[in-house]
């Protein structure tokens, strides 16, 4: 239901509703670090993190479900939903930098740098 | 997030997860979420990773295996999945024969279980290459037997008569060395008796789970017989009395172990091959015990 409700809001607003994402990691791991530029992960390992996205009234709204998050390129990572509300697992599929996309109308309104790099 | 939408998110998801009665080997729960046993599934192959209580944490570079997982509620399995996925191409890929999954390089990785699009929990596992393989008897043959790393505790493991209790790897370890000089592996056997043997991939003295098909061939079939059986073991029948040879060759390697009769005081001629020339880098064994 409030999938369709943001659908909805989305088509009838000539203005789009995102105003930002909140990126967080859920735990202690260190094979992740989440800066302000973005994630750095580790090739062939899992971080659990926390999106949201906030709309323009502060709204926040869960991210792959709506299909406004998503990797630009999934042979360096992927993105999975969890069984945590706003959690989701960021695979480190293969080495290189990319970016997590913010879609929004079809349109990237936003980007976060993803890096995955090899195990020390 | 709390426990109540942690609970909500966990139902939802266990619905995309398809509800059936597994097979293989359970252990406890071990993913890093805490919400799912990842099970190690085990066929007809030989695979040191079955009949183990719990999922193995270390599997060899180019064996096969397959993997699910079930999810537990409140103590009561909810879900089961078949499908475990490998969180890297590099590592983890589709088996060539298409039943399973296969370890493609040395390496740290998750394996992911994966029900409806959502990530229900992974467990990590090290991947390694073989270095050697071991010959042993199965374990429930000789269950009390004498594993290679327990050797400073072989005193508490005598029986009451004093006696030392047999090794598990009676046949030694065979390496893969590419030193021409390395001896061969001798395994003793007496004269008109069979012993049943298994492979056991190692890396260093570590086993390793996954799945390989071997080829026991004799270099002497009229001193020595052999009878592959399921799990991929072998029936020996030594006749003796003299060396005859076994080659086992798995995953385009080949091992060459000795069978002879039960050594005397006398120290035995590494080299001794029988009466015929052996190309000794194809051997690629060293005496160990």
């Amino acid at each position: 239901m409030l999938g369709m409700l943001v659908v909805s809001a989305l088509t009838a607003c000539t203005q789009p509703m995102y105003s930002g994402i909140d990126i967080a990691q859920t735990d202690g791991d260190v094979d992740a670090e989440i800066t302000v530029d973005g994630v750095r992960l580790t090739h062939g390992r899992v971080v659990i993190i926390e999106a949201q996205l906030r709309s323009s009234t502060e709204e926040q709204f869960d991210a792959l479900n709506q299909g406004w998050l998503r990797s630009a390129n999934e042979d360096i990572v992927q993105i999975h939903p969890t069984v945590y509300n706003f959690g989701y697992a960021l695979i480190g599929a293969g080495p290189g930098r990319t970016d997590l996309e913010i879609v929004v109308d079809d349109q990237v309104q936003d980007t976060r740098s993803v890096t995955v790099v090899e195990a020390r | 997030m709390n426990m109540d939408d942690r609970s909500r998110w966990v139902r939802r998801a266990l619905v995309g997860v398809v509800l059936a009665l597994g097979c293989g080997e359970s252990g406890p729960p071990r993913g890093e979420l805490g919400l799912a046993s990842f099970l190690w599934i085990c066929d007809e192959g030989a695979d040191y990773g079955c009949g183990r209580d719990r999922f193995p944490d270390d599997i060899a570079v180019g064996s096969t295996f397959e993997a699910g997982f079930d999810v537990a509620r409140d103590g009561v399995r909810a879900g089961y999945g078949r499908r475990v996925e490998g969180a890297s191409p590099t590592w983890i890929g589709p088996a060539e024969d298409g039943t399973g999954i296969t370890a493609r390089a040395e390496g740290e990785v998750a394996l992911l279980a994966v029900g409806g699009g959502t990530l229900i929990d992974f467990t990590m596992v090290d991947l390694h290459e073989v270095s050697r393989v071991g010959l042993r008897r199965p374990a429930e043959e000789a269950p009390d037997c004498l594993e290679d790393d327990d050797k400073n505790e072989r005193e508490d493991q005598w029986d009451d008569d004093g006696d030392e209790p047999e090794p598990c790897m009676p046949g030694g370890i065979l390496d893969r060395s590419e030193d021409p000089d390395a001896p061969f592996t001798i395994l003793e056997i007496e004269p008109q008796t069979a012993r049943l043997l298994e492979a056991i991939p190692l890396s260093g003295s570590l086993p390793l789970a996954g799945r390989f098909d071997y080829t026991w061939t004799s270099l002497d079939p009229t001193r020595l017989v052999v009878s592959p059986r399921e799990r991929g073991r072998v029936w020996l029948d030594f006749r003796g009395p003299e060396l005859a040879e076994l080659q086992v060759t798995t995953n385009d390697a080949s091992y060459v172990v000795g069978v002879r009769a039960p050594a005397s005081d006398e120290v035995p001629d590494p080299h001794r091959t029988g009466g015929r020339d052996v190309d000794p880098c194809s051997v690629c064994s060293s005496f160990r015990r």
